[in-house]
Parts: C-alpha cells; sequence; structure tokens
C-alpha cells in the first residue's frame, strides 16, 4: 500500500524558521544570517560592524563554529551577549540550533541579532534559521570563479559583501569581474565591495544595514 | 555533511507520518521504501544521503527501509533563450530555503 506524504525534506526545518521570524518580529528584532566560505572575514567584519551597530541596537551574536569558541573570544571585548552554538563537526547551523540558542538570550532587551554560520559555501544554503536578511560574504582572495561555482549560495543571499578589496591588485583581481559574475547568478542583491580591517570602507554597507534595520522596525509597530 | 542532516529529517517525517495515522500505528506497519522526488538544483547527493540514512536505521524500525528517488525533469539548461527564466528560477528557488528533495509517498507492508 502506498501513502502519499508530499512534503519538503525540510518542511520541519521551514517550520522551527518560521516559529524563530515569528518571535523576532514580535520582540522588534531585527536578525542577519552571515555565511560565508572559512577564512573570508565573516569575525573581522562582525567586530567593525558591532563597533558601529551597538552605538545605537541592543545587539547579541550567536556564533556558529564546528568545535571552538575563538570567535566567540574575538568578540567579547564589545560586552554583548554571545551564545555559542559548536555543531560537533556539523556543516551548517539549523533552525532548531537557533530556537535553543535563543532560550539563552533576553529577547525584551534586544534590538538586534547576528548570527555567525559555519564557514561553508554549500550547506547553510538550504537551512532557513528565521532570519530577517541572509548576508553572504566573499573574499577577493577566493577567485572571481566563486558565484558561478557556488550559484545556489549566491542565488539565495539577499545582500553580497566583497571583502578583501585592498588585496584585489594582488590577487590579479579585477572587482568588477566579480560583480559581473554575480549579477550573472543574483542581479538584484546590493553589493558591496568592503575590506573589513578598514572601518572607514564600512560605511556604506553600515548605512544600507541601518536602513534596512530601521525599515524592519517600522513595519513592527 | 548535510546529507547527515536531511537524512535525520527524513527519518522523523517518515514516523510523524506514521505516528499520526492511528490505524498504521497500530498495525505496526513495516515501510518497505520511501520514494523522494529529486528537483535540480539537488543540493544533496543520493548516494551519500542513501548512506547516512542506512547507518541512521539500523537496528530500528527503518532498517529494511530503501530509499527510492525519482528524478523530475527540468528545462533544458542549453536553451539560452531561457537563461534569465533559468536564473530567476534558481534565485527564487533558493530564496525560498528549500530542499530540491520531497519526500512524496512511503510505500508499506500490506501483510
Amino acid at each position: 500500500m502506498e501513502i502519499k506524504i508530499l512534503k519538503n525534506v525540510l518542511i520541519k526545518n521551514s517550520a522551527i524558521g518560521k516559529d524563530n521570524r515569528d518571535l523576532f518580529w514580535k520582540h522588534k528584532i531585527f536578525t542577519l544570517n552571515m555565511i560565508s566560505s572559512p577564512g573570508a572575514g565573516k569575525t573581522t567584519l562582525l567586530e567593525n560592524s558591532l563597533a558601529y551597530f551597538t552605538k545605537n541596537y541592543r545587539t547579541a551574536v550567536i556564533e556558529g563554529d564546528l568545535y571552538t569558541a575563538k570567535d566567540s573570544e574575538r568578540l567579547q571585548s564589545h560586552n554583548i551577549p554571545i551564545v555559542q552554538i559548536n555543531t560537533e563537526g556539523g556543516c551548517h547551523l539549523d533552525a532548531r540550533m537557533i530556537s535553543g540558542a535563543l532560550q539563552n538570550l533576553k529577547l525584551e532587551e534586544l534590538d538586534l541579532i547576528f548570527i555567525e554560520n559555519v564557514g561553508n559555501l554549500v550547506c547553510p544554503s538550504s537551512f532557513d534559521l528565521g532570519e530577517n536578511l541572509r548576508v553572504l560574504i566573499l573574499s577577493v582572495t577566493e577567485g572571481a570563479d566563486k558565484p558561478e561555482k557556488y550559484a545556489n549560495i549566491f542565488a539565495g543571499a539577499e545582500v553580497i559583501l566583497i571583502n578583501k578589496v585592498d588585496l584585489a591588485p594582488l590577487c590579479k583581481i579585477d572587482i568588477n569581474t566579480i560583480i559581473s559574475e554575480i549579477k550573472k547568478i543574483n542581479p538584484k542583491a546590493p553589493i558591496f565591495p568592503v575590506t573589513a580591517t578598514d572601518y572607514n570602507s564600512l560605511n556604506d554597507w553600515n548605512n544600507w544595514l541601518d536602513k534596512a534595520i530601521n525599515n524592519y522596525r517600522n513595519a513592527t509597530r | 555533511m548535510h546529507e547527515a542532516a536531511l537524512a535525520h529529517q527524513i527519518i522523523e517525517l517518515v514516523k510523524e507520518t506514521i505516528r499520526e495515522d492511528s490505524s498504521l500505528r497500530e498495525r505496526a506497519v513495516k515501510v518497505k521504501k520511501i520514494n523522494l522526488s529529486l528537483r535540480r538544483p539537488y543540493t544533496v547527493w543520493p548516494e551519500s544521503l542513501e548512506f547516512y540514512f542506512t547507518e541512521m536505521v539500523r537496528n530500528t524500525e527503518l532498517q529494511e527501509t530503501k530509499l527510492v528517488f525519482h528524478e523530475i525533469e527540468s528545462k533544458d539548461q542549453n536553451d539560452q533563450n531561457d537563461q534569465n527564466d533559468q536564473i530567476n528560477e534558481l534565485s527564487s528557488f533558493f530564496a525560498s530555503r528549500e530542499s530540491g528533495l520531497t519526500i512524496t509517498s512511503i510505500e508499506i507492508d500490506d501483510d
């Protein structure tokens, strides 16, 4: 006997992701899911973004890492709540992990949550965490061929940062080539070339994100 | 590695289907096959998924259950006129944050 099911395999993750998103909406919390390959500069970007955003928003970080708390330790000087998730070798964060991490945060005391996903350009693409914004960070040192090679994750990104642009001449890479390669896969996502170690290079990104957060918070009123 | 997470989701969905159907639950049915439809972009390697599934169901009520994959035909990837449609389709698919894998049905032993 055959019994019809017709359910996407990720339906349970998506349902928990929706619950997370509803919870963020209820508490007017804007949440970003930061995705990149290992070493692209997520944590460095986060360090400098926090310097800007913690001035205006009550901010927390959920840190995904395979085994260590090294990234959390780098962010501790900001004196904000940080929840560490160690996936014990797992290649991505999922909605259930985020739901568990939220139990350790006082949501009524927050405006903004950065989620740093596990460094991986493949697996995180399918897992909705309930975030408001999926941020993809590509380092120029990875090469201009990455958008086409990892089309899944580039297609699903809502904003893309090209990091380490100061190294482009050394890598003999043209930023405009990277941008046009990204636009072939994802013509809609805004793209910000940045150098995460240079605070001033983050101005356009910070301003754009500031507006996105304010638009969201206005919508929740 | 994310195939392990997908295998776990499949097992949970199948067990939930049986649990929620009183006639199936009471009969302690044996699931022979799990039919899965697979559409491009897969986001999954079927052999890897099968490997994790087999390991996870070892010594459980699903240990003899087989995964059966049915590929859904997609548009001709070489049709240049459809290139923009394909980009839009890819973008909306990944914006939806789903897997290209759907459990279509299970087949149970009638005995």
